[in-house]
């Protein structure tokens, strides 16, 4: 758990045909940061 | 044909099951755990620091530094990914919108090199993101309503018990996946293995 949270601390994708693996590793994750609506906006995606 | 698997392992310290809760609220139905699934508590926003692995065939790794914010709201999710390192990838962001009244989800991909964004349309979902083994389709929620499910026989993954949630689209429902099998952990709702088939 993390601030109460269930939380996925590795996600491994495999491609079965191919056998090409991809994983996710968390190392640090925090919620309820209180995270403002104007970080998630293309204008931002390109700053 | 399978061609698919994720796998997920939790940090589960400790949670209680001493709800005294009755037998029936311990077995819900399909569509209440894929509800559950989909509804399960994540806060309001999340930070995230996290290192992508790309592993061949062969085992050769590669990795990947990102940042992933997310924000939830009562019509929206958002969630931002910018990757960090190596050079190769630093700046490249991908933004994805869910409406959550229209089920309707948009994502937009940047790329420094090209000083642009560009919107993912319908059908690019089959395609990669980003060289990895997740497509874009993978990484967007699936509206409730889209798929029809049923439970098989429960499971147990790495010694938790678990449901087995069968997902099939439905007829007008737009997905690469003929057949998604979930273990779907009983106590946080989490799917700790996925199968997705396209045949």
């Amino acid at each position: 758990m993390v601030d109460g949270i269930a939380t996925e601390m590795a996600v491994r994708m495999e491609d079965l045909l191919s056998n090409h693996v991809t994983r996710l590793l968390t190392r640090q994750v925090r919620y309820n940061n209180d995270l403002s609506a104007v970080l998630f906006t293309t204008r931002a995606l390109e700053q | 044909m399978k061609i698919h698997r994720l796998l997920s392992w939790l940090i589960v310290l400790s949670l209680s099951l001493v709800f005294g809760v009755s037998a029936e609220e311990l077995s819900p139905d399909a569509d209440e755990v894929a509800r559950r699934v989909y509804d399960r508590d994540v806060g309001r926003d999340m930070h995230l620091l996290g290192t992508m692995e790309l592993i061949s065939a062969g085992g050769q790794k590669r990795e990947r530094e990102y940042t992933t914010l997310r924000l939830d709201t009562a019509e929206e999710r958002k969630v931002k990914i910018r990757f960090t390192a190596p050079a190769d990838i630093e700046g490249t962001g991908f933004l994805v919108v869910e409406n959550l009244d229209s089920a309707e989800t948009e994502q937009h991909l940047y790329l420094p090199a090209l000083k642009r964004t560009r919107r993912i349309v319908a059908s690019q979902q089959g395609r990669s993101f980003v060289n990895s083994d997740f497509t874009y389709e993978d990484m967007r929620r699936q509206p409730l309503k889209n798929w029809t499910y049923q439970l098989d026989e429960d499971t147990a993954y790495l010694g938790r018990p678990c449901y087995v949630l069968v997902s099939e689209p439905k007829p007008t429902t737009d997905t690469q996946y003929t057949r998604i099998v979930s273990q779907v952990d009983k106590e946080t709702f989490i799917a700790l293995q996925i199968d997705f088939y396209d045949q």
